[in-house]
């Protein structure tokens, strides 16, 4: 369930925060963390977690590891919705067989 | 952003019932059979239908929020309407279209959700809310799945 991960990583407001500046562009945790009210560990906590729920990738540049929006975060959501019309026309289709036979 | 994430997603599905009913039921009594339990804005005492040209999902407290605009109705045909539930529909909607064709006595439902390549889009420019929109709908979900 990657996108249950997804949207808890996203119930913390900080957190929150941390992806609407990596929208902007590719940061650096220093980067990140000057422009918020909690600490540099604070934030490389916050990255992981961002990590773990597939919605932050990191890459090495040189000296510095830079964090971005992993772009491919959609797919944890149309996999979602993949189930979800399933469920959904299971349920309709019970509903429209009930209504025939009803009519029978 | 490969394909694989931008095409359409189709499902089908036969159902034992003639066109019309299939239609009817799908259109007509939408909140009969929608799992607003797990799939809603305001959760499972929440009621949807299709109201006019808009879809519609009502709170017991009156508060009210539209997933999707209905674009061609051809009653015991099609259906096709924009959707983008819990969040405004001029971000970027995403569009679903429901056909029924006769199938021996039955009707075979094929439901195509696409307009993936738009969010895509949007997704590459950096644009996508995080706040609003999918994920206000789907935190629901994943609350009541625990």
């Amino acid at each position: 369930m990657a996108y249950s991960h997804a949207l808890q990583a996203l119930g913390d407001p900080t957190r929150r925060s941390v992806l609407e500046q990596l929208r902007e562009g590719p940061r650096a945790v220093g980067e990140i963390a000057a422009q918020l009210p909690v600490s540099r560990p604070a934030v490389s906590q916050h990255l992981r977690v961002l990590k773990e729920a597939g919605l932050v990738t990191e890459r090495q540049d040189g000296t510095r590891r830079l964090y971005r929006v992993d772009p491919d975060g959609l797919a944890g959501l149309r996999e979602y919705l993949d189930g979800f019309w399933e469920e959904a026309l299971a349920s309709f289709k019970a509903a429209a067989e009930a209504d025939e036979r009803r009519k029978k | 952003m490969t394909t694989m994430t931008t095409e359409a997603i189709t499902k089908q599905i036969r159902v034992d019932a003639n066109p019309e009913t299939a239609f009817d039921v799908f259109t007509g009594r939408i909140g009969d059979w929608w799992p607003l339990e797990h799939y809603s804005v305001f959760g499972r005492e929440a009621t949807v239908a299709f109201e006019g040209d808009r879809i519609v999902e009502r709170s017991p407290n009156g508060e009210e929020t539209v997933w999707g605009e209905v674009l061609d109705f051809e009653v015991a045909g099609r259906v096709r309407f924009t959707w983008h539930p819990g969040r405004p529909g001029d971000e970027e909607p995403t569009e679903v279209e429901v056909t029924f064709a006769s199938d021996g006595d039955g009707t075979l439902v094929t439901l195509v959700h696409g307009g993936w390549d738009r969010l895509s889009e949007e997704r590459r420019a950096g644009r996508v809310d995080y706040d609003n929109g999918w994920p206000l709908v789907l935190e629901r979900y994943a609350a009541l799945s625990k």
